[in-house]
Formats: C-alpha cells, sequence, structure tokens
C-alpha cells in the first residue's frame, strides 16, 4: 500500500504563491476565502544579520489527525492511501477542526460553508499525476511520493536531506516534511515564533 | 470581421496546448494546457512538453481563467457619451465603431498629414511582436512614422541603450546562470514577476524572474548577492550570502565606489582591458575620487561592505549581474553605464559564468514598409532629433516628446491616436499631465480588455479579445516554435486586435499593403523566416518544433561581432559617442534631484526616502489586481516601511496612511517589513483596479489616489533618454480608510 507524503525543499521555495492560486484554479475555490495552503512570510533578527523565511503550509496529512479526533459529524475520512478528505455531505461547517489543527490549514469555504483543506489533489492522483502544486511550483520546490518506496525521489530526498516535520510536539506524525530548515531552527525561539505565525493572520505576501 | 481567422473551430471539450499570458515581452510565454469542457475554459495547468517552463507556471498564469472571464471586461464598442475625462460610454455596433474610426483617420490624414496620426502599444500581457509588426506596418502604409511602444522606451529601453553604447552587443549581456559562481541580484524583484520562466536568456528582457535557474545554481554552491533596499524574496529561506540594503537611487554611486577601488587596487583584467577597452586612464583619474568611503556616504551601504563586493566580484572569475531597472532615472547615464563598465573591466563579458550575450536561431517578423516613408515623414518623427532615437537606427515616436508635443503643440500637435492595451494615465509620470496630454487630441481610440483611467480620455473604447480567444501566433525564442492558439471563441463581441488591424487597414483602401485583410497570409509571412510551415506549426502539439540551433551559439568571448558597432571596436570606458553628442564621456553620480544629497532643505519637511518597485507576482503592471486570487493576495494599495521608522511616525500596520511629496498626494495601507532600509518607504506601480467580487472597489490614479507616479517631479529627467526621476521625498500621516473613487479625472 502507497503512504503519499510530501516533502518541501524551502531552501528553493521563493513565496511566490503559484501553488496557492494554481490550487484555487484548479479546484473551483471560490474567491475571497483563503485556499487549502498557507504562506508564512516572515523575518528573524534584526539589520543586516535579518533573515527573511517563506514557508508554505499545506493541511500536514497527519496520521494522528486532531481534526478528524474532534469531528462529531464523522465528516473526516481517511482512504485507504492513507489520505485525509472531507465528506462535505456530512460537514455542517461547525469549525471545531478549524480550532483543532495546530497548523492552521483548514478553512472553511466561503462558498458552501462546509471544511475545506488540500487532498494533495486525489482526482490528478487517480490519473496518476502528481498534486498541481508539485508539478506547476515555479521553484520546483515539492516533491511528492510514496514514502514507503525506498526507490521514490521523495524517499530519497528525506534520507540524503534530512527532511523535518513542522511542531513535533503535537505528535500528529505529519506527512508533509521540510528540507533546509536548519539554519531556522538554530534560531533561538524559531518553534515560537512559528508558533506565532501559524496562529497569526495569513500573509500578504 | 476576417472570417479566416475564425475557420479553425474551438474544441468544446479537452485540452488546448498554448502559450501562458500572464506577462508578455517578446512573444514567447510559458507553455500552458488550458482544459475547456462544454466551450468554457475552466482551469489550466503547466505545459510540461514545453522547454521555458516545463510545466512549471506562476500565480499570473494560473488566474487565467479568472482574467478570460473577468467581470469587468469589455464586451462590445463604446463611444464616448459624456465629456473627456469621464467614463460614459454608450455602446455602439462594431460597424459604426470601424465607420467612426475610419472617417477620423482619413480626416486627419487629410487635414493634418499622416504624421498627425499615431499609435502606441504598452506592455498589455500577450500582446505580441506580431501585433508591433502590424500596428507598424500599417501605420507606415498610412505615411505616419509615430509609433510609440511607450513602456518599453521609458524604463527598459533607456537603460538597454547605455548598455549598448558602452559594451556593444545586440542587447543586453544577461547572466549565464548555468556556470555561475556568484550572482549578483542587483534592484530585482526577485522571486516576483513571472516566476516560472525558465531563464532570463530565453526572453528579451531583463525584468523576467529565473528562480529554477539561480535556484538550480544556488543548490551547486553558488553564492548569492543582493542589492536592493528590501530583503527580496529570492534572499529569503537562507539563500541570500548577503545583502546590501541600498538606498534608492543612489546604484550609480555603488558602481563608482567599487571600480575605483578595483582599478586603485588593481583587481581589474589588465589582458582583456589592454586589448578590448578604450579610454582606460580617462577613466582611472575620473574615478579617483569615488572611494568607497564617499560611495559609503552617498549609497548607506558601509564603506567596508563596498570593499566586500568589489573584492568578490573582481575576483570571482565566474560571476553574473542580474540588474533590472534601479530605481535612478534621472541619472540614470550614471549607472546605465557605469555597470557595463564594471562588467567589462573586471573581464566578466561574454565568458563562461558572467554577462554573455544570446542570439535566436530565427527572428520571426515580416518587413514594416518602414522604407515607403519619405525622408520628410522620417524626419516629422515626434523626438528624432534626440541621439537615443537616431542611435535606434529606425524611427520611433519617443514617449516623453509624444506627451510635450501635445501639450505645448511643438513641432507639432497629433489628433489622432490608436492605443493598443496600455494605460499611461496610471502607469507613466505625472497622470495629470499625461490626461491633459491626451485631452488635447481629437480622436483617441483604445483597444483593451477593460476599461482603465485611460478610458477616460478615449472617445472609442474597442472590445480586445484575450490571446486565449485569439486564433494562431507563432512565437519563437532560442531555437523553439511555439503555438498560441484558440482556446475559446472571444466572448461576446470581442474581437482580436490583429484581425481589427487588418480590416481598418483594407477599409482604408491600405488593403494591398496589409494581405488584403488576410490574417492567416499575414501569420504565414511572419513565420516564413523560421522556414516552418503553418501547418506543420499548427500540427506541432505540446511540443512545438525545434529549429537548427544557429551556429556559434555556444562560442563566447566573440568581441569582434559584438563590439563591432562601438568606435574602434572596443568597449567604452570613455564614452566617445556621448563626448561626440554633447554629454559627459564618463559616468558622473549626480543622485536624483530629490534625495538625501540634492536636497537637504526638501528632507526636513518630507523626511522619507520613496521609490516604488515594479510589477509583481500578483499582478502586471496596472493590469490583473481585479482578479479575486491574484487580489486575495494583496488586498490593498500599499507602502512597505521598516517597523521602527513606523514608530516614530506613530503609524502601525494595517493603518491608511497618506504619503505626501512635494508633487502630490496618495493614500494607502501601511505594510510593517523588517526587510527594509529605515529611511526608505516604497510603494508599488499600478495600482487602481477595484475587484467587485472581493467588494473593493475601483480608486484614482490621480492626486491623492492610490497612484505613486504622482509623487514625482515628472520634470525632472535624464538629458539623454528622458527618463523621468523615480525618486522623491515623503512624510506620512494617517488617514481615515479611503472612500471609493471613480476612475475618472479628479475634480476641480
Amino acid at each position: 500500500m502507497v503512504r503519499y507524503g510530501l516533502v518541501i525543499n524551502l531552501s528553493r521555495c521563493i513565496g511566490c504563491h503559484a501553488c496557492v492560486v494554481g490550487c484555487k484554479n484548479w479546484h473551483g475555490l471560490p474567491a475571497g476565502g483563503p485556499g487549502r495552503i498557507r504562506i508564512l512570510d516572515f523575518t528573524l533578527g534584526t539589520d543586516l544579520d535579518i533573515n527573511r523565511w517563506i514557508l508554505p503550509l499545506p493541511c500536514m496529512q497527519c496520521e494522528y489527525p486532531p481534526c478528524l479526533a474532534v469531528c462529531r459529524f464523522s465528516a473526516r475520512v481517511k482512504g485507504e492511501d492513507g489520505i485525509l478528505k472531507i465528506d462535505s455531505k456530512r460537514c455542517v461547517g461547525c469549525e471545531l477542526c478549524v480550532l483543532a489543527c495546530p497548523y492552521g490549514v483548514i478553512a472553511i469555504r466561503t462558498d458552501t460553508h462546509k471544511a475545506d483543506r488540500c487532498d494533495f489533489c486525489c482526482d490528478r492522483l487517480a490519473q496518476g499525476q502528481n498534486p498541481l502544486c508539485v508539478d506547476i511550483c515555479p521553484g520546483e520546490a515539492l516533491i511528492f511520493g510514496d514514502l514507503d518506496d525506498p526507490k521514490s525521489a521523495i524517499r530519497r530526498r528525506m534520507d540524503h536531506a534530512n527532511a523535518k516535520t513542522l511542531l513535533k510536539k503535537h505528535r500528529t506524525e505529519s506527512r508533509v516534511f521540510y528540507t533546509g530548515l536548519q539554519a531556522f531552527l538554530g534560531f533561538p525561539d524559531a518553534v515560537k515564533i512559528l508558533e506565532d505565525e501559524i496562529r497569526g493572520h495569513a500573509s500578504s505576501g | 470581421m476576417n472570417s479566416k481567422a475564425d475557420a479553425f473551430s474551438p474544441q468544446t471539450d479537452g485540452i488546448i496546448s498554448t502559450l501562458c499570458h500572464g506577462c508578455s515581452y517578446s512573444g514567447y510565454n510559458c507553455g500552458i494546457l488550458a482544459h475547456v469542457q462544454k466551450g468554457v475554459m475552466t482551469k489550466v495547468e503547466g505545459n510540461p512538453e514545453h522547454p521555458l517552463n516545463n510545466a512549471r507556471l506562476c500565480a499570473k498564469g494560473l488566474a487565467a481563467s479568472q482574467w478570460v472571464y473577468n467581470p469587468n471586461r469589455v464586451l462590445h464598442p463604446l463611444k464616448r457619451r459624456g465629456p473627456k475625462g469621464t467614463d460614459q460610454f454608450e455602446r455602439i455596433s462594431w460597424d459604426e465603431a470601424m465607420e467612426t474610426l475610419v472617417q477620423k483617420i482619413r480626416e486627419t490624414r487629410e487635414d493634418y498629414g499622416p504624421e498627425f496620426i499615431l499609435a502606441s502599444k504598452g506592455q498589455a500581457a500577450g500582446w505580441f511582436s506580431l501585433h508591433h509588426l502590424a500596428i507598424l506596418r500599417l501605420l507606415h502604409a498610412l505615411g505616419s512614422p509615430n509609433f510609440s511602444p511607450w513602456s518599453p522606451y521609458v524604463c527598459y529601453g533607456p537603460q538597454l541603450f547605455y548598455h549598448k553604447l558602452t559594451v556593444g552587443g545586440p542587447t543586453y549581456a544577461r547572466p549565464d546562470y548555468d556556470n555561475a559562481d556568484l550572482i549578483l541580484e542587483w534592484f530585482t524583484s526577485g522571486g516576483q514577476g513571472g516566476p516560472a520562466r525558465g531563464g532570463v536568456e530565453t526572453v528579451d528582457t531583463n525584468l523576467r524572474s529565473v528562480s529554477k535557474k539561480i535556484l538550480d545554481r544556488l543548490d551547486q554552491g553558488a553564492k548569492l548577492i543582493v542589492i536592493n533596499p528590501q530583503l527580496i524574496p529570492l534572499a529569503a529561506n537562507a539563500r541570500c550570502d548577503r545583502w546590501v540594503p541600498i538606498r534608492p537611487g543612489t546604484d550609480g554611486a555603488l558602481v563608482l565606489g567599487m571600480i575605483q577601488y578595483i582599478i586603485e587596487r588593481s583587481l581589474y583584467d589588465k589582458d582583456f582591458v589592454s586589448k578590448w577597452c578604450s579610454g582606460f586612464d580617462a577613466l582611472a583619474a575620473h574615478v579617483k575620487s569615488c572611494t568607497p568611503h564617499w560611495a559609503a556616504a552617498v549609497t548607506g551601504v558601509e564603506a567596508q561592505e563596498i570593499i566586500r563586493l568589489a573584492e568578490t566580484y573582481a575576483t570571482t572569475p565566474r560571476a553574473a549581474i542580474r540588474f533590472s531597472e534601479a530605481p535612478q532615472k534621472k541619472d540614470l547615464q550614471c549607472f546605465g553605464t557605469a555597470l557595463p563598465i564594471l562588467i567589462a573591466l573586471t573581464g566578466h563579458l561574454d565568458r563562461p559564468g558572467c554577462n554573455i550575450w544570446f542570439q535566436p536561431s530565427a527572428q520571426l517578423g515580416f518587413d514594416v514598409l518602414f522604407h515607403r516613408l519619405s525622408k520628410h515623414q522620417k524626419a516629422r518623427v515626434l523626438g528624432g532629433d534626440r541621439f537615443y532615437v537616431r542611435r535606434h537606427g529606425r524611427a520611433f515616436a519617443h514617449f516623453p516628446d509624444v506627451i510635450r508635443s501635445l501639450i505645448d503643440g511643438t513641432p507639432y500637435r497629433p489628433r489622432t491616436m490608436l492605443l493598443y492595451g496600455s494605460n499611461p494615465v496610471n502607469t507613466a509620470r505625472d497622470p495629470s499631465r499625461i490626461a491633459r496630454a491626451l485631452k488635447q487630441l481629437d480622436f483617441l481610440v483604445q483597444f483593451d480588455v477593460t476599461l482603465n483611467p485611460t478610458s477616460c480620455f478615449a472617445d472609442l473604447v474597442l472590445p480586445a479579445a484575450t490571446r486565449y480567444e485569439c486564433g494562431d501566433q507563432p512565437c519563437l525564442w532560442g531555437n523553439h516554435l511555439a503555438m498560441s492558439r484558440r482556446v475559446i471563441p472571444p466572448l461576446g463581441e470581442c474581437r482580436d486586435e490583429l484581425t481589427v488591424t487588418l480590416d481598418l487597414a483594407k477599409s482604408l483602401g491600405l488593403g494591398k499593403d496589409l494581405w488584403e485583410g488576410d490574417r492567416e497570409t499575414m501569420v504565414r509571412e511572419f513565420l516564413a523566416p523560421s522556414g516552418v510551415s503553418l501547418e506543420d506549426l499548427r500540427n506541432s502539439g505540446p511540443k512545438g518544433i525545434y529549429l537548427q540551433p544557429r551556429s556559434g551559439m555556444k562560442q563566447r568571448e566573440r568581441y569582434t561581432r559584438f563590439f563591432s558597432r562601438l568606435p574602434e571596436g572596443r568597449v567604452q570606458l570613455f564614452n566617445r559617442q556621448l563626448v561626440h553628442e554633447g554629454f559627459e564621456a564618463v559616468p558622473t553620480y549626480q543622485g536624483e534631484p530629490e534625495d538625501l544629497s540634492n536636497a537637504p532643505e526638501l528632507q526636513k519637511a518630507y523626511p522619507l526616502l520613496f521609490t516604488d518597485e515594479h510589477s509583481d507576482s500578483f499582478s502586471h503592471h496596472s493590469w490583473m489586481r481585479d482578479l479575486p486570487w491574484l487580489r486575495d493576495l494583496r488586498r490593498h494599495p500599499f507602502i512597505k516601511m521598516h517597523p521602527l521608522t513606523a514608530k516614530v511616525y506613530g503609524l502601525a500596520a494595517g493603518d491608511w496612511v497618506e504619503v505626501e511629496s512635494p508633487h502630490g498626494r496618495m493614500v494607502v495601507r501601511l505594510a510593517l517589513f523588517e526587510g527594509m532600509r529605515q529611511d526608505t518607504v516604497m510603494g508599488q506601480h499600478g495600482w487602481w483596479q477595484g475587484c467587485p467580487q472581493l467588494g473593493l472597489s475601483t480608486q484614482s490614479s490621480f492626486d491623492g489616489g492610490v497612484n505613486p507616479n504622482v509623487l514625482y517631479p515628472w520634470n525632472a529627467k535624464d538629458p539623454i533618454t528622458g527618463d523621468i526621476s523615480k525618486n522623491t521625498l515623503v512624510r506620512l500621516k494617517k488617514h481615515s480608510s479611503p472612500q471609493s473613487r471613480e476612475i475618472t479625472e479628479e475634480k476641480g
């Protein structure tokens, strides 16, 4: 059985928001909504030692998803491929999952008023394609594939580049990994700043 | 309407391979796959077989369906009803529109002369070189020399002019990322502005972002240095080796400081200089006083940093500079000539990993009938007496001179103007002066996809189809030939402006000069230089066609060839052509008129430096801010400022602020950004659009609106190219949230 995952190589993310817009375009998401990918954009340090960080946040596709745990309407579905989806027929838009997600990547759609988030483009996977954001990323920062396949590009990248998940302490076992984070994590209070940014407003780019 | 153009019927369902039209300069854009369902273009993705982008696509390209189905689109011809300066129009038929237009052109030609008819094409997304040539041909057939491609000739063109004047070549010497060990990003928007494209060398502009190539090279260990008042996105995520936060408008001083140090320490390429440069001693003597310490005081960059930068650049054999338009405009001669001198002096010209020249396999096109203009007609081109225009060989009407001639009637005042995809009232400096000029016209016809502030001065607005609604357009770069295809039929009564141009020619009795109005014949002739037939290209699918690469494309150090137009065939460290024309021979820093050194008195009342950045990933100049997916990402016109500076002035993030310069005011929202120089306020040009789907209304391009162009001293121009200063000093004060405003002219 496949276990899909995503590696985001921060060294190649230039914060261009193509993934955000491409996703809205592919899934026909309404204007005015947050969409399915957040881009954090913030600085650390001061003066010439300043560092700018740009971090894309899709649904982390957790093994132990807090959103699934809190849903009272069984609107959260985990497919055989392990991909979390939302059953929009059952979802009542109560926002509990929005609050439960430590990454802040679930939002209520402005048109259907139901919860919405990334599902790795299931429609494209069924056609043998990558999620759209992976294919269109101008920096080629995203690697998608089967985490259990030792020969897959994603596995090789993870083994090679010391990929890390964000906010490990929540123990959700995210399937979205980041590389190029070393310099960030070496910064005092990095995790706290990241949490603040996640809780804060979505980036204006 | 030309029926042949519509001969191939659009598919009602399926995926059509075409080219993206999120931006456009020379006609060759990213490959795109457009999905069509029941005749509706539903979504797009990148074309994996297109060599420029290999499936990658940026936010603008990905918003294509909103671009096409934009509720603001003009869907039928409009005739002015209210007075000029208002946006009151009434709907008319195409027949009436064309009759009016033909009559006006005839009248102007008969009553005044053909040169009183002026055409201009802006930097409209998706409007290709083919359009450029077709308009030129129409104009020349009419007998007018006055074509003003104004956007390229007020920003990109002047800098290119100085570049070629200094180091020759067919175009800019562009960074060879593939082999560079050091990449200097000099006032580029790095990572913004069409980031999906594969490389700057594939397009005829240096504005393009080239994310992938740079990132690839950084992954392989190259170093990145960013010279910019702000920390650009490309510098984020620990990619940047050093950030040099330069004061806007002082770039020339930084280059001179580097040159001085490099000469003093003998870090220049002596062999190259003795073989290929002339005027070294004059330059060395001239820059003697431009020490790094002097440059530090001007640029706000520490002397030690300037020395380090000079040393790093001069001693890295494979070092490439990517430069965009630094906001040094009035004093452009200094930066425009000093930068190529720095490149040449250090032996970084046309060598692997440095700044090199690229040449395409072939050039598509057809004769634009320039020879049909009489000597007299050629001499009537507006601004034709300028060295800048003369040096280009072929006459074009220089935009600042067009505006001047409209306002004061010297040497004469044009009467009729055809405006293709352009919005100078918003994008040029200064808006009210541009408006005043356009009001002087008897007749202004505008082709565009939506109304814009410039429409308020148009007598006739023609609904242009987007490229996705138009037929065949062959596009070539390097040795790759691709086809822009029709995805859906034009919405409403929109028409391909190419067919409109051809129809117009026919109605004017110029059919025999413009292929009897037949678009397909024109396209065949355009494509002919490639040696590929239209049928083959149509059938080439998403892959397109690869031509035989031109021999010698990989050759470097082609100095004999590329310096051939320079005096003595050598790089002009001391510029003889400029001397001959009565200008300064060596780069001399003067600074912008309204900066810290030239306007200390002004600074007491207006304490902060102001400039603005060009397009970003979410807009194309003054277009596309009405597309909700893009507008979502940046809802309000804004300035960026350092949080400490904001604190000093009692301002907080999200405040609406009035930005006031000695020349005008604008009201925008404050964004705080730690990666900004503390003495600088950065705006962004092109704002005016509303976005009804997000409840955002249109705002004024004039004084008190949201347009940074009102803030600059419009009469501070580079004497050679006419480039207008985009530096000034401002003060800020908190403002209430602005009322919605019409796009019409200011009252009173």
